[in-house]
Order: structure tokens, then sequence, then C-alpha cells
């Protein structure tokens, strides 16, 4: 019997479930930068750098591209056509991108935790953090999909502000500087970053509770700013 | 229920309302092109026809009614209110524009489906109303096959049925023929006439005279983005009257 989808976000699953090749794609491409940091001897903040980076592009380069190729395709006109707010369209999108992502990153969350079994209190917020992150940079990916003509250009407006943001997040090296601490608690990538230097059994600078809660406050920004965005990507 | 009585229910709400009105609308492009100071009104149950040479702004305007770009002056009003266009108003809309985009990776009835419900129709009567109007655009066949499999003409017959299954009281369709073989503009221009018989207003952008002649009640002839003259369908050969109102001839096959 043929599945017929209702709402935004029941399209998007069902055309990613229909497209085998993309599926294949997508949940191998973790794995293959996440399984050797794993099951090596990375030191923590090494693997913690790499696996923060490579969650955030994940999300803000798959809705970048999309996007763009729908903008360039026409198909932006029709979603600004369905009667419902453009802001709640982006966010319904932006969510249904954001829970793939964090499907196809799961293999990568479990098998960190199968290494490091002795962290299970770091689970609950860890994921907290990669899923407002992931939003954070599929919002990101949204708003960098209006300055391009063509897919090909989302990666440097993706880049752009987040390679900046990651230096400034403490990701590339601890922060001791109050200023550089102060900003980096605005980044949802120091969040992220922090619970998994936790998960990995290396040595976070805030506790638990405070990535808990910057993954919870990631979250809310996030779909809030893609609320506020709907009308510039949907018109753009 | 049959498919001629599931399709044909009036519109009904606000008779006396014009579906839309613009008074001296202009939407200009960076490249200077697009539409100038145009005044129109369509009444319920009313197809509207614009006709031109390409460029002449056609597509522009009918863009502006869609609300899918604001225009650069002047005013436009739907039902009655000019406040900037919300999900209500898209709500009674239905639109074809002029490249048929669809979702490739779903099947036709999938696409259908998903503009259905999204339009506010209940899933029984979008199953409903889809199977109907698969059927009368000879899709029931191709309803399973993806739409990136589809040839131009099933594609723009699917714009159609996306169009149309909310039952909109506002149609406006931006050159509804193209790609279409002679069967489906037939099909089409009886489809169309049975909208406007159920009350809905019409607008179609279109350089096919013969679909004109059998669907508008009135015509909009635009050259260089303005409209030059307004003639009621039946008066004279539409192709004729385009070429004196234009001075141009109607592209070749479609007079």
């Amino acid at each position: 019997m043929t599945v017929l989808p209702a709402t935004i976000a029941g399209r998007e699953f069902l055309e990613f479930g229909q497209r085998r090749r993309a599926l294949v794609i997508k949940m191998a491409f973790p794995l293959v930068v996440g399984v050797p940091l794993l099951t090596s001897a990375a030191p923590a903040f090494y693997a913690a750098m790499a696996l923060t980076m490579l969650i955030t592009i994940i999300g803000a380069l798959g809705t970048g591209a999309v996007l763009s190729r729908e903008r360039a395709a026409g198909l932006q006109v029709r979603y600004r056509l369905l009667p419902r707010r453009h802001g709640v369209i982006l966010l319904e999108r932006l969510v249904a991108a954001a829970a793939i992502d964090v499907a196809q990153l799961l293999p990568i969350l479990v098998l960190l935790a199968l290494r490091h079994p002795a962290a299970t209190r770091w689970w609950p917020a860890l994921l907290l953090a990669v899923a407002g992150t992931v939003l954070f940079a599929n919002v990101v990916g949204a708003l960098a999909s209006t300055f391009t003509t063509a897919p090909g250009e989302v990666m440097l407006y993706v880049l752009l502000p987040l390679l900046p943001a990651f230096y400034l997040s403490g990701v590339f090296t601890p922060l001791r500087d109050p200023v550089r601490l102060a900003v980096s608690r605005l980044l949802p990538m120091t969040y992220l970053h922090e619970g998994l230097l936790g998960a990995l059994q290396g040595s976070p600078a805030v506790s638990v509770e405070i990535v808990a809660a910057g993954g919870a406050v990631t979250l809310l920004v996030a779909a809030a700013a893609a609320l506020a965005l709907g009308h510039r990507v949907l018109e753009a | 229920m049959t498919a001629q009585a599931v399709l044909a229910t009036s519109v009904a709400a606000h008779p006396a309302v014009p579906p839309v009105t613009a008074r001296a609308v202009s939407r200009v492009h960076p490249s200077r092109r697009g539409c100038f100071d145009v005044d129109l009104d369509v009444a319920p149950g009313e197809v509207l026809g614009l006709m031109g040479v390409n460029g002449s702004g056609k597509s522009t305007l009918l863009s502006v009614l869609a609300t899918t770009e604001p225009p650069t002056a002047g005013a436009v009003s739907w039902f009655g209110r000019s406040a900037r266009p919300g999900p209500e108003l898209r709500r009674r809309l239905g639109v074809v524009s002029d490249a048929p985009v669809h979702f490739d990776e779903l099947t036709g009835e999938q696409n259908a489906f998903f503009f259905a419900r999204q339009f506010g129709v209940p899933r029984d009567e979008a199953r409903e109303r889809i199977e109907a109007l698969l059927r009368w655009a000879g899709l029931d066949d191709s309803r399973d096959l993806r739409v990136g499999e589809y040839s131009l003409g099933m594609r723009r017959r699917l714009s159609i049925i996306e169009a149309l299954t909310h039952r909109p009281e506002l149609v406006l369709m931006d050159e509804p023929t193209l790609g279409l073989d002679h069967l489906g503009s037939a099909d089409l221009a009886a489809r169309l006439r049975d909208e406007a018989g159920r009350g809905a207003a019409l607008v179609l952008s279109t350089n096919d005279a013969a679909l004109a002649e059998r669907v508008c009640d009135r015509v909009l002839f635009m050259h260089q983005g303005r409209v030059v003259t307004e003639e009621v369908v039946g008066r004279a050969p539409l192709a004729r009257l385009f070429r004196r109102a234009t001075g141009s001839r109607l592209p070749r096959g479609v007079e």
C-alpha cells in the first residue's frame, strides 16, 4: 500500500527513505570519520573536536544544499504558496532535517557509548547538545542558502561563520581568557564539545548540567530563529 | 459518489465580493521588465485570459496576483481585503506556475495528497477527490510512478490536479496547456469551465487562442508590460484581435 504524506515532516522522511543512494551515503559518511576516531587511541580533546565539526557541518551543509537546489528548481515557490506561516513551514522542515541528521549520527553515538560505558551520566546531556547543535546548524544552512545561486556555493557560506565559531567555542584550543570564555558560552558548539569530552572521559571544563542546559537553550533559540527566518528563506 | 459529483461543489462563499482586484499595479524587475499600471477585476465564476507575446508581463502579473511577488506600486485586493497576503488567503488560491515543479522522488499520488492535506482537505475527501482528478487527467495508471519519470504533459496535469483538489475560489494558471496534447487541452477547457460553473474565478495566462476562446469570458492583451486592450470573447477571432492589439502573430500552432 502506498504511504501518503500529509505533513511537511512526513514528506521529508518519506522522500529521504525513497532516495536509497542518498540514504546509504548519508548514513555511511559519519561512520567513515567517526569509527577510526573512536576505535583508535585518539586523545579525547581531538576526538571531541573532530566530532563537533562533523556534527555541525553535516547539519548545515545538508540543509543548505537542499534549500539552494530547491530554490533553483522553483520548489520554494510551492512552499511559499502553502497556506501556513512561512516561519512554521521552515521550522517544520528544519526539525525534520535535524531529526534525520541525528538518526544519521546515532551509530557514532552508540559506538561512543559502547567504548566509554563509564560515562553514562553524560549521555542525556550529550544528546540534548547534539540535537540543539544540529538544529542550530540547520538554521545556519538555511540562512546560507539564501546567499547562493547554486548548491555548490553553500559550503563557502556555511564555513565562513562556522570556522570562527568553532575557534571561539574553544573547539580547537582550550579557553582560559575570561572574555573568550564568556563569548564561548553563547555558542552552541561549546556545549557539544564539552558534552563529547565528558562522554569520551576527557576533561570537560563545565558540568554535565551546564551542557544539558546549553543544549536545551540552543534548541529553543534555534527554533525561534527558524520561525523568524521563515519569510527570508522562503522569499529569497 | 460519482467523479462528476465529487468535483463539482459550489464555491458559494461571498458571491458578491470580487476574488481579485488590481489597481495601477506594477511589478518592475531589476531588468526594468515586468508589468506596469495594470487594472483588473475578476468576478466569481468569471474566466479572464491574459494574452501577449513572451516578455509581455503576463507571468509577472500572475505572480503578483498569486502573492508570490509583491507589487512595486499600486494595490491588489483579494476577496475585498488588501491586507498583506497570509495563510487564510493562500488557502483560497489554486496556482499553476509555468514550470510544473514537484517532489520528484515521490509518486504523483503522493504529491497530490501532500498538497491536498496542506491545504486542509480532510484525509478521506482528499483521497476521493484525487482519485476523481487522477482519472479525469488520465494519470490513474501512473499514480504510483515517481514524478521524476513523468513527461512534461503529465507534470502539467499533476500541477493542475494539485491546484484544484482543495476547490480554490481563485484559480491562477500560467500557460496551463504548455506540454499538453490536443486531447489534454480539450479536457482542460472542459474542466476549467466546470470550475467557473461552481463559482470559482479563473485568471489564465495563455497564448493558446483555442483554449481562450473555449474558456475565457474576457481577455486582456498585454504588450511590453502593459494592458493594451480588453476584449469580450466571441466577438471576433482572438488571433486577429491579438495581432491588432500587439502587432505580433500568435506563436505557430496555437491559433
